[in-house]
């Protein structure tokens, strides 16, 4: 009785990992995201530091009257979302903002998000009339040996959206 | 293998009230009350989700629901009240709540918790410690579920663990992080500190470590433990030592890439040494004392019926807050504290390094005393 119970357990063990190993096969050969998924993630990128490391930031700026740009705080302008995912909503809005010229549904949504940018900014800098926001991703680099983060002021993407 | 596996539904029942008290001690449960239609313009779903058959985030009315049958079915879980199918009911609207949550560009790993009561209402940690228990005139023994289930329930969640860890290893190797020129922790570490500014706790102390060695023994290791998990799934004493590994290894992460991976810690509480607890605080006892088990089940559908209410309150009362606060977040708000959530996520860390190490020091005692092979720390096979 029990050798009959446990091969039938490790038949059902058997099964229940090869279900696992082709979803990670699945995910191997898409390279896309699964969600539910049992993929954790890898941090799999592991560069040759020869005292650079190089890697890009996004940040956000208010662009005033004058044209001047204010750095936003993300976290703060994004308050009411998940903190730990603003740079990807960053990502989404500037692949949006691409795609609204020709995808309808993409352009109805942007009126919402519009307005919620007014007020945002009217939150944060009451006095201060935006007219814009600018998504900017920068090349920056670390020097290992001395520890100074250098901006280089190359400039990977840029995505203004006009307010007004 | 799969005999090894075999914990007692006494103890798994046990854990269904630690995993509870975990949650709702430091994390709470999420709302989803903050989702709707007006984030549609944001709306970016993994390439396989469910959310993808959406062509934007529902209404609010949707996610309130969702929220409240998350909230009702976690609690009778809980409380063991048809718990089999309220354990897998609670998974499924957590998942469901997930695949909008992470429809912003980014999806969270935090899977394992939620998944969990999939697998151990199998097992039977619905069978003891239930509230209907105290509505019987006389109080029977439950039916406990059948050895050969349980640890065939227990072995399957040990290798869903241990897959998962496998799977960041196995595209680490791919990455390069074994190749000798690399430093990839480094390279992460960096990335984190500007990019996400994740300084807290020894992260600008290790930004300026500039020890080729050790950063190859970081790389190494990582790969070596993540790798390695999936093997020792053959039994569970090997699969312990890598679980206790583990709880070192997520508290590093913790400290150096301010990256709290609280849902493992959750799951690796199952594999505690039951037998030692149940020396220390009776779990068998107070299964047979009558009158004490039905105080300790009132006790303890008095404080799930209290936090319900409050959670159901606040998920409607702040309808923007992504977290029905746990109990120490709860209280670190009314002291004022900034960042309450993330110090409540802390604490879980430090607690389960504290019991960690209070287990390897009562390891060694139990073995000193008894002179017996008394297994590995913390976290025990079946004696």
């Amino acid at each position: 009785m029990k050798m009959k119970r446990t091969a039938t357990g490790r038949s059902i063990l058997s099964i229940y990992f090869l279900i696992l190993c082709l979803h990670f096969f699945i995910f191997l050969i898409k390279k896309a995201e699964i969600y539910p998924s049992l993929i954790f993630p890898a941090f799999s990128a592991a560069p040759k530091l020869q005292d650079l490391v190089k890697f890009s930031i996004t940040d956000l700026y208010g662009v005033d009257q004058n044209k001047h740009l204010v750095r936003l705080s993300k976290e703060s302008f994004f308050q009411d979302f998940y903190d730990k995912h603003v740079d990807n909503i960053l990502n989404t809005i500037t692949v949006n903002e691409a795609r609204s010229r020709t995808n309808p549904n993409i352009r109805n949504g942007r009126g919402a998000f519009i307005d919620f940018s007014k007020k945002q900014l009217n939150r944060l800098f009451p006095h201060t009339r935006f007219v814009a926001l600018l998504i900017q991703k920068e090349k920056v680099q670390y020097h290992l040996s001395s520890q100074v983060l250098d901006r280089t002021g190359i400039v990977e993407s840029r995505t203004l959206i006009k307010l007004y | 293998m799969i005999d090894s596996y075999f914990i007692r539904p006494v103890y798994l029942s046990a854990y269904r009230l630690l995993y509870g008290l975990i949650v709702v001690t430091f994390i709470g449960l999420p709302a989803f009350t903050w989702l709707g239609q007006g984030l549609t313009y944001f709306f970016a779903p993994p390439p396989y989700s469910l959310a993808r058959l959406f062509s934007g985030f529902p209404g609010t009315g949707f996610f309130q629901v969702l929220t409240v049958l998350n909230l009702v079915f976690f609690f009778l879980m809980i409380l063991g009240v048809w718990c089999r199918w309220t354990s897998v009911l609670f998974s499924v609207t957590s998942m469901l709540g997930h695949t909008f949550w992470y429809s912003f560009g980014k999806i969270d790993h935090l899977l394992l918790w939620i998944i969990a009561p999939i697998f151990l209402s199998v097992a039977g940690w619905g069978d003891y410690f239930t509230l209907p228990e105290l509505f019987r005139k006389r109080r029977n023994e439950p039916v406990e579920t059948a050895p050969g289930r349980a640890s065939l329930a227990v072995c399957l969640f040990a290798l869903t663990i241990a897959f998962s860890m496998a799977t960041a290893g196995i595209q680490k190797v791919q990455g390069g992080w074994l190749n000798w020129q690399s430093e990839a922790a480094r390279f992460w570490l960096v990335r984190n500190y500007f990019s996400h500014d994740r300084t807290e706790f020894f992260a600008g102390y290790f930004l300026s470590l500039d020890q080729h060695l050790f950063w190859k023994i970081m790389d190494f290791s990582t790969v070596i433990m993540e790798v390695g998990f999936l093997i020792s799934t053959v039994h569970r004493r090997y699969f312990n030592y890598f679980v206790s590994a583990a709880v070192l290894f997520h508290f590093f992460v913790l400290l150096l890439f301010n990256i709290p991976f609280y849902s493992n810690l959750i799951v690796y509480a199952l594999f505690i040494d039951w037998n030692a607890l149940n020396r220390q605080i009776g779990i068998d006892k107070l299964v047979v004392k009558t009158h004490l088990y039905r105080t300790f089940l009132s006790a303890i559908g008095a404080f799930c019926g209290i936090l319900f209410l409050y959670w159901l309150y606040f998920a409607f009362a702040h309808s923007n807050q992504f977290q029905l606060p746990g109990l120490i977040e709860t209280g670190l708000r009314i002291l004022g504290f900034p960042n309450s959530y993330d110090l409540s996520l802390y604490s879980l860390f430090f607690g389960s390094v504290a019991v960690l190490g209070w287990s390897g020091l009562a390891f060694l005692t139990d073995r000193k005393t008894k002179g017996e092979d008394a297994g590995p720390p913390y976290i025990q096979s079946i004696r």
